[in-house]
């Protein structure tokens, strides 16, 4: 790769990975509209951070959430006296010592339960552990002490199809990382989630066109990563023999998740490769072509894959006058391969199953389904 | 186990751990052993999802059965089913968010208690499931954490502070790691 080209595409991968899309979506969504819920939170005394009641304190959660999204709001129902039940199409807010009858188990602090019915939500509680000890703050941890109101913006990032960004191999500041730390407020990353789904305030289309995409890859380390072990696996395990190509890997990983990441948002084949063939010549990345439809990621054909590979192959031997180097990985296989590692990634994978899924598959067994 | 997703947080329930980190979650490698009543590495050799009723309506639950190939800690079992809460039967799908999933094939070690049958019969949640993986490189069987993340030792469990692609420079092997809970078994059964 050439060095300006080279810091383009880890430029965009790095912001596409780790600070622009780290968010990781659900399958599923609200409809347009509101989203009641029922707060059944009881009362409190008054709270270390000025609210009036745990109800004030998740109001001000779900008005965090609002105040990003356009296509859909949240409504509240103060002191609500509809029936806590699951299943049964009403937004429940509330402590209580079980979820429905089930122990939380021990550590657990609270719970979201989504239901949906193909791919559209419609009923999410969120049950907070009374067992513990309470109170809405800001800052610091306090020990032993839960802070309603971080967990509250947590689980209504659920409710509203997020889920956590950190246990998809993403490395990002936020508020729904599966884990509380000091962090008490959204963060751009959440946001962006949140306006992935539902749009921006402003432009009640929502969709994000033009910028990194809507769908998040993963950092270029691990696709490396991947990209190494593939090559191990077919020098080492299938004991195939040497060939010859002009990309070196890290380019070959590089461009073609490049290419990938154009395709699943909108651009078409040709204007896919047009973009990662003019970031290899020295310009800034393109923008994408649109935003990609919420549920599962679909790829492109792999023999529209493939062609970008034989192109790849192509600019680098005959434009860039790069010389030949070896690989036990044939171009079908690496595209492929490498491929069939994206769609496990972006649709929920972690790294580490996302290499055994494809794994398995070139040992000969059935494709695992992907994580959402 | 399809479709299923958890959310859930761990409590901070340690004035220490609170004390000094940023953040932590889950369960200490000692915690884990101590809470399991029974530690095992299983193979799933099935899964299935149906409706329940309770009190509080119904409710989708998912049943994984584990072929047991080796039992570190608790009682001997050929096979075991452990119930998860959520998954999809039909068009209908309950996701609880964190709720680890569970595929045939799949070969974890498992820090199960169950006891009063909780929303996850897994020690802190997702948290008592560490993955079986055979690293391409070494061929050796590795352990990682439920979301994938490598381990260089058990002092590392409960640290959720590691950036997540970051890989050590040395990975801990399944024997490894379950000579290591054995042993925390022995202790702390000992100090009982």
């Amino acid at each position: 790769m050439t060095r300006r080209a080279l810091v383009s595409a880890l430029l965009v991968a790095t912001a596409a990975a780790a600070s622009v899309s780290g968010f990781v979506l659900f399958s599923d969504q609200w409809p347009n509209g509101t989203i009641a819920m029922n707060l059944q939170l009881g009362s409190s005394p008054r709270l270390a951070d000025g609210s009036d009641s745990w109800g004030a304190s998740a109001e001000s959660a779900l008005a965090g959430w609002n105040r990003s999204i356009s296509r859909v709001q949240f409504t509240v129902v103060r002191d609500s006296a509809a029936p806590k039940g699951d299943g049964n199409g009403v937004n429940n807010v509330f402590f209580s010592n079980d979820i429905y009858g089930k122990p939380f188990g021990q550590g657990v602090i609270a719970v979201s339960t989504n239901w949906s019915r193909r791919s559209v939500r419609t009923e999410s509680d969120v049950v907070f552990n009374a067992v513990l000890t309470w109170d809405s703050y800001n800052g610091t941890l306090r020990p032993g002490v839960q802070d309603f109101h971080r967990v509250a913006l947590h689980e209504f990032g659920h409710v509203l199809g997020l889920d956590h960004p950190d246990e998809n191999g993403q490395a990002v500041s936020a508020i729904m990382n599966s884990h509380v730390s000091s962090l008490d407020q959204l963060t751009s990353d959440d946001v962006s989630g949140a306006q992935a789904l539902y749009g921006a305030v402003g432009s009640p289309g929502g969709g994000t066109s033009g910028g990194a995409g809507t769908v998040s890859f993963p950092p270029r380390n691990e696709s490396l990563d991947f990209r190494i072990q593939l090559e191990a696996k077919y020098r080492d395990g299938l004991r195939r023999g040497p060939t010859s190509t002009s990309v070196d890997n890290e380019g070959d990983i590089v461009w073609t998740q490049e290419y990938e990441r154009y395709r699943v948002n909108q651009c078409s084949h040709a204007d896919a490769v047009s973009r990662v063939m003019a970031q290899i010549d020295g310009a800034a990345a393109p923008g994408v072509c649109g935003a990609a439809p919420p549920g599962q990621v679909r790829f492109p054909p792999r023999n529209e894959a493939l062609d970008f590979r034989t192109q790849l192959e192509a600019k680098y031997r005959d434009g860039l006058k790069r010389a030949p180097s070896s690989t036990s990985v044939d171009a079908e296989g690496d595209v492929v391969w490498t491929q069939e590692y994206l769609r496990y990634r972006v649709n929920g994978c972690g790294h580490a199953l996302a290499v055994q899924n494809v794994t398995v598959q070139i040992d000969g067994l059935p494709a695992p389904p992907v994580c959402r | 186990m399809r479709r299923l997703s958890v959310c859930v947080l761990a409590a901070l329930l340690g004035l220490s751990r609170t004390a000094t980190s940023t953040s932590v979650v889950a369960p200490t490698f000692d915690e884990l052993v101590a809470r399991a009543e029974s530690v095992f590495v299983g193979r799933v050799v099935a899964e299935r999802s149906l409706w329940v009723d309770s009190r509080a309506g119904r409710a989708i639950v998912t049943d994984v059965t584990f072929a047991i190939e080796r039992t570190i800690k608790g009682p001997l079992y050929a096979e075991r089913s452990l119930e998860f809460l959520g998954g999809t039967v039909g068009d209908d799908t309950l996701r609880v968010s964190g709720m680890p999933e569970f595929h045939v094939g799949d070969r974890d070690v498992l820090f199960v208690n169950d006891s009063g049958r909780p929303v996850s019969p897994l020690v802190g949640f997702m948290y008592g499931r560490f993955r079986i993986l055979r690293d391409a490189r070494s061929g050796r069987e590795v352990v990682r954490t439920h979301d994938g993340r490598p381990l260089a030792s058990v002092d590392e469990v409960g640290n959720r502070n590691a950036p997540a692609a970051s890989a050590p420079a040395r990975t801990l092997n399944l024997d490894e790691f379950l000579d290591a809970v054995a042993a925390k078994a022995r202790a702390q059964e000992r100090n009982r």
